[in-house]
């Protein structure tokens, strides 16, 4: 009664329009710093990863940081998704916002030029002998980039590309989030062939012989010839399949964003197993060396399986969410996290341990 | 709780419509913006009745602020006394518009969230779409293009932050009852500004689509006040039932004046 005596009720309208703003605000995001996955690559005994607003150079023994693009956050830069891609001496990441591709010294991270375009990037590019890089953008378009950062070519498709392309045998094959894949010559960039998904599409095509293999967020996994771009066969699964299938002659792994981790036939598809990984999704395309099989989900759970059987060897949960493909380096897993103090973490390979974080973990007191 | 009862259902049916009305976002949240303005009319006219039965009462109430405006204890005591009498709450107005706030901010995240502008964005919304309906996800990622406008981003041009302002004041300037005193003037004159203001700064930060809603959503505040709030006569503000003013509200009146 006597709130209501002193503070009529516009002020409680005014009141809760303050919090409205400060919800609104935060719900968009306003004012925090830009959020993204990690991407990550090795080279030689570094392993570069990008995200957030900057890029860095880690040393693979020690978790120790080489260098970093900018040297501190910038918000006009990035954020950056993309996984860095190697034009010769130079590492290439492209960023969301910023719509820019960074061509950085890979051993100084100094940048050596730059490209604006029209729209963001969230997967990296791949580079072909010649040293000419391919990379999708949210603008719709696969851009063809000389090593000096000039344009070669163009295509367009009606929705963003956040997939990385896969280059094979003078071809460049793109999946769209306008649910085609398409399949285009490298040197033109002219049309080959188009096929229609049910869904949108944001993993790179695998390919095994004359089939490429993509998910889709329509629930389903399309085997594709890869001559004519027409459906071999295709599967249903549980939930959206966003990242890039494995292919192998015994087996095609890929996740879905339900959880489930799939072996399935690379002839018809027919299921060889499938586990639950857990309740949160599996983005990242799935890692196989020395004969077992690693993948990482949201919940931030990473597990090593028996290719063969999918039966567990070990699992370990980190925390924060994994969302791109775990790496591996002679015996040491390399991890990148989203939602976590640290941004990538080095694992045994042969039982799960943590060998070292970067940045390192805060001491709490 | 909040996801289960207000978001998800909102992010459902926003997709539900987009692909009704031909995969075209805008006139998705337009079909959605309208339709729960329809589900909030009772509310709405709630507050309507409310606001010009306290207008009917200015005379009154300015007759208390001549006679005890500098007693400020006593002021309070005689408003109370005379919204008891005429069976008129004062906070009658306030009330739908909080009921209106968690719907207002559910739609604004729905539209956020099922524009799935960013990676994580997308993946998010990947989780509300109920059962993974593929039929649904088939849908995405929505066409965000509308006009000279990407959906998804604000509008480069600053029409529809404009806009915004425009429809806010308006709506503002209709639905807000006349203050009954200097202090809530003074309240209510700098509301009327910093609102548009606020909304229109919304408009320039975020994405054009929410500026739709924002704009959709007041202009059909202002249909509904012409249509609906000006047909109806101003509740002429009677006194109160015989067996109310007897019952509760004299009963709890008289513990206010045994406490003081």
């Amino acid at each position: 009664m006597a709130l209501r005596k002193y503070l009529p009720w516009r002020f409680w309208g005014l009141f809760f329009l303050l919090i409205l703003a400060s919800v609104l605000t935060g719900c968009a995001g306003g004012g925090a710093q830009a959020s993204s996955w990690f991407g990550l690559t090795t080279r030689d005994d570094l392993v570069y990863l990008a995200g957030n607003e900057q890029v860095y150079a880690v040393e693979i023994a020690t978790g120790t940081q080489r260098w970093a693009f900018p040297p501190e956050p910038d918000r006009n830069i990035g954020p950056f998704y993309t996984t860095p891609a190697f034009l010769d001496s130079l590492v290439v990441v492209g960023g969301f916002n910023d719509n820019t591709i960074y061509a950085l010294d890979a051993e100084s991270g100094q940048e050596q030029w730059q490209l604006k375009v029209d729209g963001g990037f969230v997967e990296g590019g791949v580079v072909d002998e010649a040293g000419n890089l391919y990379i999708g953008s949210s603008d719709g378009d696969l851009y063809a980039i000389s090593p000096e950062g000039q344009e070669l070519w163009r295509f367009s498709t009606s929705q963003r590309i956040w997939a990385t392309p896969l280059l094979a045998d003078g071809r460049v094959y793109v999946a769209s989030t306008d649910h085609y894949l398409y399949a285009l010559d490298a040197a033109q960039g002219d049309l080959v062939w188009q096929f229609e998904a049910g869904g949108a599409m944001a993993g790179t095509p695998a390919l095994l012989g004359d089939t490429l293999y993509i998910g889709s967020f329509d629930n389903r996994l399309y085997a594709i010839s890869v001559e004519t771009g027409e459906e071999r066969w295709s599967i249903e699964v549980d939930n959206w399949v966003w990242g890039g299938a494995l292919a192998t002659e015994e087996a095609i792994y890929f996740g879905d964003l339900g959880g489930n981790l799939y072996a399935v036939a690379p002839e018809d598809g027919r299921e060889i197993w499938r586990i639950s990984t857990g309740e949160l999704g599996i983005r990242a395309t799935p890692t196989l060396t020395d004969n077992v099989l690693y993948v990482g989900n949201e919940d931030g759970t990473v597990l090593a399986l028996d290719p063969a059987t999918g039966t567990e060897q070990w699992r370990i949960k980190l925390e924060g969410q994994v969302l791109t493909p775990i790496l591996r380096h002679q015996d040491i897993l390399l991890v990148s996290l989203l939602r976590s103090e640290s941004k990538l973490v080095a694992l045994k390979a042969e039982n799960g341990q943590p060998l070292w974080r970067f940045p390192p973990p805060t001491e709490k007191k | 709780m909040w996801d289960l009862l207000i978001l998800d259902p909102m992010i459902n049916a926003l997709l539900f419509l987009y692909g009704l009305m031909g995969r075209s976002f805008w006139l998705s949240i337009t079909i959605f913006t309208i339709l729960t303005r329809l589900i909030l009319l009772p509310l709405t006219l709630r507050q309507q009745q409310s606001a010009q039965a306290m207008q009917a009462l200015q005379p009154k109430l300015q007759e208390l602020q001549k006679k005890y405006g500098k007693d400020r204890e006593r002021l309070a005591q005689e408003q109370m006394k005379l919204y008891k009498e005429h069976g008129v709450n004062p906070l009658g107005g306030c009330l739908p518009t909080l009921l209106q706030f968690p719907i207002m901010l559910g739609l604004y995240q729905a539209i956020i969230r099922v524009l799935g502008t960013t990676p994580l964005q997308l993946l998010d919304l990947s989780r509300h779409i109920y059962g993974n309906a593929a039929t649904l996800s088939r849908l995405l990622p929505l066409d965000q293009s509308f006009l000279w406008l990407d959906l998804g981003r604000p509008d480069p041009l600053y029409i529809l932050p404009l806009l915004v302002v425009i429809t806010t004041w308006a709506q503002q300037k209709l639905m807000t009852p006349p203050a009954t005193d200097p202090q809530s003037a003074s309240m209510t004159q700098s509301m009327q500004v910093m609102m548009p203001l606020m909304f229109g700064f919304f408009a320039m930060q975020f994405s054009s689509g929410l500026s739709i809603y924002f704009i959709i959503s007041n202009l059909v505040g202002i249909v509904q006040y012409y249509l609906i709030g000006r047909k109806q006569p101003a509740p002429a503000p009677q006194p109160a039932p015989a067996k109310q003013a007897k019952g509760k509200k004299p009963a709890r009146s008289s513990r206010k004046k045994k406490s003081r």
